[in-house]
């Protein structure tokens, strides 16, 4: 089956089109990133079994295919579920959340939002160190992205680990491997968040509360 | 790509106009008024068996993408799902497209669509 979505924006050039899937590409400046990605949502939906298609005409708009396969015949237990089923992982913890990246931003504080935390946004690492070192003990986690223009995640997790020793603080990124996990532990972070597992953020953020309040 | 592969995340069964229709209420909670935001689920229910938060996230991004591309107050973003016959590609094949699409970009994967 396929799923569309259709826009009557600006439209792409033949040269903008032939690139968007590629890892990096982007037509934006740096820190006005477009989020997930054109290249992880192709990674997703081939792990599906499935593909991306484009047809954009410049001046008329864009209009990008999600093609799926159709589940078997039975439409027997049929999960109505979608992000609601990722809303069990309940809490009214402070989190504040560190990305250039504006989609990031977006879609991480409603998920959270609607499961309860209260959460606040930066734009940028100096901003986030400022606010939390005016008032460190008003945030109960901090959940960074690892790459922005203006400073890392681990740059921001060494400064506040030494601001509030045992602060939890996650470290979301795009490409997780080995390195950059032991990096980020040495940096301080208290766990790593591969970005396009963002499903996972629900649990995650609640075991790393609660391991800090049974460790704190 | 680059980062570490992952084990395959659990899929399940869900209505893909569920699917559709969550992306876009989230979606019309945040863009302009302007932005006009329409949804044409189809007559049919369409299973697929997917893990609904990752394709809910592809979906949301081509939205917010949308969105961004209107460059302008005022602009429509149309999420709609169809059934398509796609039989038996074969893996690197080429992909015979619906009449009238002018495709670029596709990767032709094992489906049946």
């Amino acid at each position: 089956m396929l799923l569309d979505v259709a826009d009557d924006g600006a439209g792409m050039s033949e040269a903008v089109r032939e690139r968007i899937f590629e890892p990096f590409f982007t037509t934006k400046p740096v820190g006005t990133g477009t989020g997930l990605g054109l290249s992880v949502a192709h990674g997703i939906v081939e792990e599906h079994h499935g593909a991306i298609s484009v047809d954009s005409t410049p001046g008329l708009g864009t209009t990008f295919h999600v093609w799926l396969p159709l589940a078997a015949e039975s439409t027997a237990g049929a999960d109505e579920s979608g992000f609601d089923a990722l809303q069990t992982e309940e809490g009214d913890e402070r989190i504040v959340v560190v990305d250039d990246d504006e989609f990031m931003r977006f879609v991480v504080k409603r998920i959270l939002l609607k499961k309860g935390y209260r959460v606040t946004c930066f734009a940028s690492a100096r901003e986030a160190l400022l606010a939390i070192q005016a008032d460190p003990y008003g945030v109960d986690l901090v959940l960074t992205d690892f790459n922005m223009p203006d400073g890392s995640g681990l740059e921001l997790a060494r400064e506040l680990v030494a601001l509030r020793p045992g602060l939890p603080i996650i470290v979301s990124s795009g490409f997780v491997d080995d390195d950059l996990q032991q990096r980020a532990i040495a940096a301080g972070a208290t766990r790593i968040l591969a970005k396009e597992r963002m499903e996972q953020l629900g649990p995650v953020l609640r075991s790393v509360l609660d391991e800090s309040t049974r460790s704190g | 790509m680059f980062s570490r592969r992952q084990p395959q995340q659990p899929k399940s069964i869900h209505p893909a106009s569920r699917l559709l229709l969550d992306v876009a209420a989230l979606l019309r909670s945040t863009v302009p008024a302007g932005i006009h935001i329409a949804v044409d689920i189809g007559p049919d229910p369409l299973n697929v068996w997917v893990n609904a938060g990752q394709i809910q996230q592809v979906l949301l991004n081509l939205g917010v993408n949308a969105w961004q591309a209107i460059q302008r107050p005022k602009g429509h973003i149309k999420f709609s799902m169809h059934t398509c016959q796609v039989d038996g590609i074969p893996t690197a094949a080429p992909v015979i497209l619906p009449a009238g699409a002018t495709c670029c970009w596709m990767w032709p994967t094992t489906a049946r669509a």
